[in-house]
């Protein structure tokens, strides 16, 4: 049976233009240039603009140009013609450029030759001081440093005679930790951006493994050497919100073609979020029942101390206010 | 010759019955009862000590940690007694406390009969005593056993009672071969070594010195507690702390008899450091509740050296164990709040020292306060030394003011 047509086939020349095939992502995966028509739009190896979907007739829809543009109408196929998927099916419809038409379960794009090119992705994250991610010799001192510095803290933390074995334990599985996390930041790049960049996103996390373990230390030992210990939970926040921006901003670079803007802005709060609810964490445990005192105090060698110590009077003096408070506290709950 | 024998008879046997142990058992067992402390929702026993009458009308005189629940959780928990072999039981009405000599006062409503009366002198050393009680719920006991005197160095009167004192028991009289309440079973270190209140005390609780009947009786807990923590407190401050020298520091020492003091030196052969341990505690603690002793203190010195560690592996040591309380206070939710902290580095006698002062208020006896006070020093590369020290159940004043002396008696003099 011949399909019906609304118009007789006359052949005209179609202004200059093309339709591509989507794939589910929206990617094209196929380019028919539009020059003289009308076309048929179909299954049969023998049409103009042939589509291997089982949901399409052999001979599906026509591909014509009119006086208001260009047209695609049904040949009283079986599972119609739409503008996208989901939407009713029509007899007929005009195609702008970057419109769609859905045939079967075939997507097809109209992009006329004069309509503009999307402009030019910038290619991973080759911008500014994240270039250095992707210096070889950076990555690999990287990669050995974090190792090291894991292994020196184990070691200053070790004041027992241990085998080898016990020192490097730690640092292994914490490696092993981060190999994993830079395999799942690969994976998260090869679905959207088609790159693994194992190795940038394993220096990246060796990186933030630096960044953290330094910040401890230094945040220690600034809080001991000006006595600033009630800052340190602070400080410490701080930091590591800091340094969980970057760390996450880097990653998504290597991960995504979004410019930079709004993936800073994903990072930030993302860090946020996690310090939130540390934060959440900490102030529902801090009405838990302890029997014992709870406190932290940075004690390290003596040449670190750069400031003089308070006299035993003024530091009852102000001791003294601690009744004070908790007469407060007990006033306020009754 | 027979006259003589039958006058001897007459003089003689009277008195070898009144010692005898089932004579005084015979004698005095119906003043002596079980006490039960009855949940009220089960009506099952909860716990059970002992106690005896101390008037013809009613009046029984028991351990305070016997009936402890019963001011701490009123209404859920009520007393009463068993009476010894005579049968009987009612209910008992709590009357006064002595909460430091751990002496309660109670009336039953239906209780009449013999009763003892308390001895004011301690017995000398050897004289023969008998205890009686309860036993582990198996019915009423007597014991034999010999008075050792008064415990030395101790904060509170205890008579030492070499005789088995065991659960049950707590409460009940010990009486001399004539009757008179020595001493209130209150406390057992195994292996036949008792403890007693001395009957002094409850002389002194049935003359109505435990304060205002109007009082309630918490109240009166936190009163006499108060009272009590003055009374030893000015003692102690009002004179220099005893110090004694270890690795080249001044440290507080054996500041009164009734502290007692041990030492240790530990050196492991894996450690890359040595550790010099002094402990100093009093064994004096108040029974409060079954959770919650308090009047202790309770202070430890541990100085740390290494030739092997280096100053910075040391440093972290030091800050692992200093951030690690080395006393974990009695208590629980229902008594005492969380312990809030202050911090500082603190110009100390010789050295510069951190130093972390605690707080906590007991929540129902205001104005008493458990403190906990930590002290590090700075004083040298490859040594320092922690000092901490747990005090329970003072005012916030002597809290203070003894965590100050015992900061300034702190002195690194090598």
């Amino acid at each position: 049976m011949e399909p019906l047509t609304t118009a007789p086939d006359v052949a005209t020349h179609f202004r200059p233009g093309q339709l591509e095939l989507l794939n589910r992502s929206g990617s094209v995966v196929r380019r028919f240039a539009l020059r003289a028509g009308p076309l048929t739009l179909g299954r049969d190896p023998g049409g103009d603009v042939v589509l291997d979907d089982p949901y399409v007739c052999p001979r599906h829809a026509l591909l014509r140009e009119e006086a208001a543009g260009l047209v695609v109408e049904d040949c009283a196929s079986v599972n119609g013609i739409a503008s996208a998927p989901g939407r009713p099916r029509v007899a007929r419809l005009y195609l702008a450029s970057g419109m769609t038409v859905r045939i079967g379960r075939s997507t097809l794009r109209y992009r006329s030759a004069a309509a503009p090119l999307p402009a030019t992705l910038v290619d991973g994250a080759a911008v500014g001081p994240l270039r250095l991610c992707e210096n070889p010799v950076i990555i690999a001192g990287l990669c050995l440093l974090a190792p090291l510095l894991l292994l020196l803290k184990t070691y200053l933390a070790t004041v027992t005679r241990v085998q080898g074995g016990k020192l490097l334990f730690e640092p292994v599985v914490t490696v092993v930790v981060v190999v994993c996390w830079a395999a799942l930041w690969s994976f998260a790049g090869r679905l959207l951006a088609y790159r693994w960049h194992f190795w940038i996103h394993f220096g990246i996390g060796c990186a933030g493994l630096v960044a953290f373990l330094g910040l401890d230390v230094v945040s220690g030992y600034l809080c001991f050497a000006f006595n600033l210990d009630p800052l340190q939970p602070l400080v410490d926040n701080l930091g590591q919100t800091a340094a969980l921006a970057l760390l996450l901003f880097a990653h998504l670079r290597f991960v995504s073609a979004a410019p930079s803007r709004p993936l800073g802005r994903a990072a930030v709060l993302v860090s946020l979020a996690v310090l939130g609810l540390s934060l959440l964490t900490e102030h529902s445990d801090s009405g838990d029942f302890n029997s014992s005192p709870e406190y932290q105090v940075t004690l390290k060698a003596p040449p670190f101390q750069l400031v003089k110590g308070r006299t035993v009077a003024d530091f009852m003096d102000e001791a003294g206010q601690l009744s004070t408070q908790l007469a407060e506290h007990a006033a306020s709950k009754e | 010759m027979r006259p003589l024998f039958t006058l001897f008879l007459l003089l003689v046997l009277p008195v070898a019955s009144q010692s005898s142990t089932e004579g005084v058992y015979a004698r005095y067992r119906d003043t002596v009862l079980q006490v039960k402390i009855v949940d009220v929702a089960s009506g099952a026993k909860a716990s059970i000590g002992s106690g005896f009458m101390v008037s013809a009308d009613g009046l029984v005189v028991t351990n305070y940690h016997v009936v402890a629940e019963l001011i701490h959780q009123p209404g859920r928990y009520r007393a009463e007694y068993i009476r010894g072999d005579a049968g009987g039981s009612g209910p008992l009405q709590l009357l006064d406390i002595d909460v430091v000599h751990d002496l309660a006062l109670l009336r039953g409503a239906k209780l009449t009969g013999a009763f003892l009366r308390p001895r004011l002198d301690v017995p000398a050393k050897g004289e023969r005593l008998f205890a009686f009680g309860n036993p582990h719920d198996l019915g009423l006991t007597i014991v034999e056993g010999t008075c050792n005197g008064l415990l030395e160095d101790s904060l509170y009167d205890k008579i030492h009672f070499t005789g088995a004192i065991n659960a049950g028991m707590s409460g009940g009289p010990v009486i001399d071969g004539r009757g008179a309440v020595v001493g209130v079973n209150v406390a057992s270190g195994g292996n036949q070594l008792g403890f007693l209140v001395p009957a002094r005390h409850v002389a002194a609780l049935l003359k109505g010195s435990g304060g205002n009947p109007a009082e309630p009786l918490l109240e009166r807990v936190r009163s006499q507690l108060l009272a009590n923590q003055d009374r030893y407190m000015r003692g102690l401050l009002g004179k220099p702390f005893v110090t004694e020298k270890i690795k080249g520091y001044d440290l507080p020492a054996r500041l009164a008899p009734f502290l007692k003091c041990w030492g240790d030196s530990r050196h492991e052969p894996d450690n890359l450091y040595d550790q010099v341990v002094q402990t100093c505690a009093s064994d004096d603690d108040i029974f409060l509740t079954r959770q919650q002793a308090t009047g202790g203190i309770r202070f430890r010195h541990d100085h740390y050296s290494s030739a092997d560690l280096g100053p910075v592996r040391f440093y972290g040591l030091m800050e692992r164990q200093f951030n690690k309380p080395d006393f974990d206070p009695d208590g629980d939710e229902k008594s005492v709040a969380n312990f809030v902290c202050t911090s500082d580095l603190v110009a100390g006698g010789g050295s510069d020292v951190k130093v972390v002062f605690c707080l906590r208020p007991y929540k129902k006896l205001k104005g008493l306060f458990d403190a906990y006070l930590s002290v590090a020093t700075l004083a040298g590369r490859d040594q320092a030394l922690q000092s901490s020290l747990l005090i329970s159940g003072v005012s916030d004043a002597n809290a203070l003011a003894f965590a100050r002396s015992y900061l300034e008696a702190i002195r690194w003099n090598p």
